[in-house]
């Protein structure tokens, strides 16, 4: 009953005309960054934020979260269409929805990407609603122990979910592990790797890698192949999804919005790892393995959920904690500052219409989104008709753009030239360049919990396995070794990769 | 041609004299056009916010526009050796931290600045205190208790980074008697609370506003704060210096800085605008509630203060052999 008033207090206070203006603003906002390939919603919301100090707080930051679940929607759009993750958490989506493009269903892809993500969205404002304080707790009680575990578990499952040699994908986790090695060490400050360059203290830049190993590769690879590029994708079916797809989708849909449900609340990479657990997961249950990384429609509606649906949680430690999980949200807590609130748990009570408003105005931004993006698919579709001669410089311009605005450096740029030409040396090689991103993402977080439980255990390894939940991912993880192992699925992947493969 | 020469050539003899004239006049036409402000961090957080909390004022004052510009990185160095190299014309100033001049100077043999002769430092715009403190369900009451309980077991320290101000005032009370070992976590705050509420940390340095932020809500107990008196917010809590360990002051600063070279002139009415901007009735009170301290000093006292502190941080740094290289 309470939840409802709350609710009330909450959709009033975003139904308003002006808050509704902001959240429009927002998500139109950040549909377009979020197409842009690489102009991500931080470049965005630093420029915004000075605007924002004359709105009311609950207005400014209704269109700040705005541009931020815009540019998810839109991160996707590019990854489907151009092959080019707009996000991290989009890297996924690249597989199987740049597939379904290529055969003619970009249309059917967009939509089950919007419908999944409203869903997801959906689902998130209300467990935000309804347990944003226990949900909160939970990431509390998650040490240095757990969190190595939950990044074994990770990392073996990226081998699982890469599609080809399981050589070759055991190669590219460690070449990840490796790069992730590049920068200060934590828990000495020794700088490793760095070539006495002031731009690697922090390692490598994971959006110039991916823009690198994705775009860039991609680009360079499609050049090869004289005038064939872009007739084989022009063929745009239909756009919207049939029965069959829909059916198809829907199990994806629900069991990729639990997986970022419960994914979500962890700081670093939650987006991320909930959209690879729900791509491996979707693998796994599907009657059709061989599909995967061929445009199997799950391979979208799957991951898709889940990046939203962890996008819209990640709110939890902010809003509750006073904890921003990654940078979007340290601008979120930025924005409050200005106006004198100190976000954390005495938001809730202190400016309830606030909290309630914005949790409201995710839902209605979600809503507009749907809204915004069905009728856009068409149009978004028609970008394949560009001819590719067209395309190709607009899209290595937005993608210098892109990188160069995560640091302001142009030291980026040059590390994506650099990555684009490794990257075509992967396609050249058919190595799969999602394991060793996520090697990239995890090992460093890996590395730092591994060594931190040794420090608090004083050297003492059985720390490890000192907890249940840590007990539990790392017998999780075996699970996982065992099958990827085992001669049966062996066997059943060689057949499922052979046609993609013939050489 | 001939005529194309002639233009040339008057064209070069008017640019000549345009530059011999140049010094008084750009000093007095200053500012003329939009001034950068290079943040040596990310967008967001406090070093986003009380520049622009700040630069909003100064730019009233000197009736131009001032551009933010984040380059973050290497915990401030790169920001930092940027502003160092930018042209000193008074278009391109910046903010400076107590990490790049007084700290990282004693840890890196290779630095894209030099600390003592790269910058002259316009004003302090805010300067934050730290504070110790345990997590609630700690049986500790007090440093006292803290120090007993350090003879007993060894403890655990939570840090956002090695170095750092959480660090170095970590290793400063070693001194005192109260021995842990450090732990770092890149992701700062909210980590290390996490880990000081499951049981994991025994304790933690981190400015007064945060650690209050977590007081107020009942998971943490501050102890005493590294202020030379003590905080409005904190009225119950003692600062070192009444424990006993007067050589526990220490605050992080936020300074507003421009390269050395910039014409004299220029600098005055900067230092100035900052002067002015830390003294408005708005500034004042939102230092106070987000429990930032300030001193207003001159360029020639702030070259003084960073120097002594410099020495100050070496000491510590040599004294306990921190090694990063």
């Amino acid at each position: 009953m309470e939840l409802l008033n709350h609710l009330a207090l909450g959709f009033s206070t975003a139904l308003s005309m002006q808050n509704l203006l902001y959240a429009f603003i927002g998500c139109l906002l950040g549909t377009l960054i979020g197409v842009l390939p690489g102009l991500g919603p931080v470049a965005t919301m630093s420029m915004l934020l000075p605007a924002t100090f004359t709105l009311q707080p609950t207005a400014a930051l209704i269109m700040l979260a705005g541009i931020y679940y815009g540019a998810q929607y839109g991160g996707s759009t590019t990854a489907i269409l151009v092959k080019l993750p707009g996000e991290s958490s989009s890297v996924v989506t690249v597989l199987d929805g740049h597939e379904m493009a290529r055969r003619g269903r970009a249309g059917i892809a967009l939509t089950t990407a919007a419908v999944g993500s409203f869903f997801a969205g959906t689902v998130g404002t209300l467990v935000i609603a309804a347990f944003a304080l226990p949900l909160a707790s939970v990431a509390l009680s998650f040490g240095p122990p757990e969190y190595f575990a939950l990044m074994v578990v990770g990392l073996i499952g990226s081998i699982v979910l890469a599609s080809g040699s399981v050589l070759k994908a055991i190669a590219m986790v460690v070449l990840g592990l490796s790069l992730g090695l590049v920068g200060t060490d934590t828990q000495s400050g020794v700088e490793r790797f760095t070539f006495d360059t002031e731009e690697l203290v922090d390692g490598l830049n994971f959006v110039a890698v991916t823009m690198g190993v994705f775009g860039l590769a991609e680009i360079i690879a499609n050049l090869e192949k004289h005038g064939s590029v872009g007739s084989e994708i022009t063929r745009v079916s239909t756009l919207f999804p049939t029965r069959e797809d829909w059916r198809r989708m829907w199990p994806a849909i629900l069991r990729g919005t639990g997986i970022g449900t419960v994914l979500g609340i962890f700081p670093g990479g939650g987006p991320v790892i909930s959209s690879l657990t729900s791509y491996l997961v979707e693998r796994r249950v599907s009657k059709n393995p061989e599909e995967f990384g061929k445009g199997a429609i799950e391979g979208v509606a799957g991951p898709e959920s889940a990046n939203n649906a962890a996008a819209q949680i990640s709110f939890i430690p902010m809003l509750t904690l006073g904890i921003p999980s990654n940078i979007v949200m340290a601008m979120m807590a930025g924005a409050m500052m200005m106006h004198s609130i100190q976000p954390g748990p005495q938001v809730m009570t202190r400016n309830p219409e606030l909290f309630w408003g914005l949790i409201a105005s995710m839902w209605i931004g979600n809503v507009m989104l749907l809204v915004l993006n069905l009728p856009l698919v068409g149009i978004w579709v028609r970008f394949l008709t560009i001819p590719y001669r067209f395309l190709y410089p607009a899209i290595i311009v937005f993608c210098c753009i892109g990188v160069y605005s995560v640091n302001n450096t142009v030291f980026d740029i040059f590390q994506a030239a650099f990555w684009g030409v490794v990257g075509y040396g992967f396609l050249k090689l058919k190595l799969e360049p999602a394991p060793m991103l996520l090697g990239l993402i995890l090992g460093p977080m890996m590395e730092e919990n591994f060594r931190r439980a040794l420090v608090l255990s004083r050297g003492d390894f059985g720390i490890f396995v000192s907890t249940p939940v840590a007990c539990t991912f790392l017998v999780l993880a075996a699970i996982l070794l065992v099958v990827l192992a085992s001669p049966a699925l062996r066997k059943k992947r060689e057949v499922a990769f052979r046609e993609e493969d013939p050489a | 041609m001939k005529k194309l020469l002639v233009c040339l050539l008057s064209l070069g003899v008017c640019s000549l004299g345009a530059l011999a004239g140049v010094t008084p006049a750009v000093a007095q036409q200053w500012p003329n056009r939009p001034i950068r402000f290079i943040v040596p961090w990310g967008a967001g957080g406090i070093t986003d916010t009380i520049s622009r909390m700040y630069n909003e004022r100064v730019s009233a004052i000197l009736g131009q526009t001032i551009v933010h510009e984040y380059r973050p990185g290497a915990a401030g160095r790169i920001g930092m050796g940027e502003l160092g190299r930018a042209t000193p014309d008074g278009y391109t100033i910046g903010m400076a931290n107590a990490g790049q001049l007084t700290i990282h100077p004693n840890l890196y043999a290779r630095l894209p600045y030099d600390a003592d002769t790269s910058f002259v430092i316009l004003g302090m715009m805010g300067m934050s205190p730290m504070a110790l403190a345990v997590p609630v369900q700690s049986p500790v009451r007090s440093v006292a208790d803290l120090r007993a309980l350090s003879q007993r077991r060894s403890l655990n320290f939570g840090t956002a980074g090695i170095a750092g101000p959480h660090h170095l005032a970590a290793e400063l009370l070693r001194k005192t008697g109260v021995a842990g070992v450090p732990i770092h976590y890149r992701g700062g705050g909210g980590e290390i609370m996490a880990a000081m509420l499951n049981g994991a940390l025994d304790a933690n340095f981190d400015t007064v506003y945060q650690q209050n932020i977590f007081q107020q809500d009942g998971r943490y107990r501050i102890l005493a704060v590294t202020s030379r008196e003590r905080m409005p917010q904190l009225p119950d809590v003692p600062t070192f210096a009444e424990l006993g360990n007067p050589e526990i002051n220490l605050e992080t600063f936020y300074a507003a800085a421009a390269p050395s070279g910039v014409p004299a002139p220029i600098i005055a009415r900067l230092a100035a605008a900052y002067a002015e901007a830390a003294r408005s009735p708005e500034i004042v009170s939102w230092l106070q509630e987000m429990a930032l301290t300030n001193v207003h000093l001159t360029p020639p006292e702030l070259a003084t203060y960073i120097r002594d502190w410099r020495e100050r941080w070496r000491l510590v740094i040599e004294e306990q052999n921190i090694r990063v290289q």
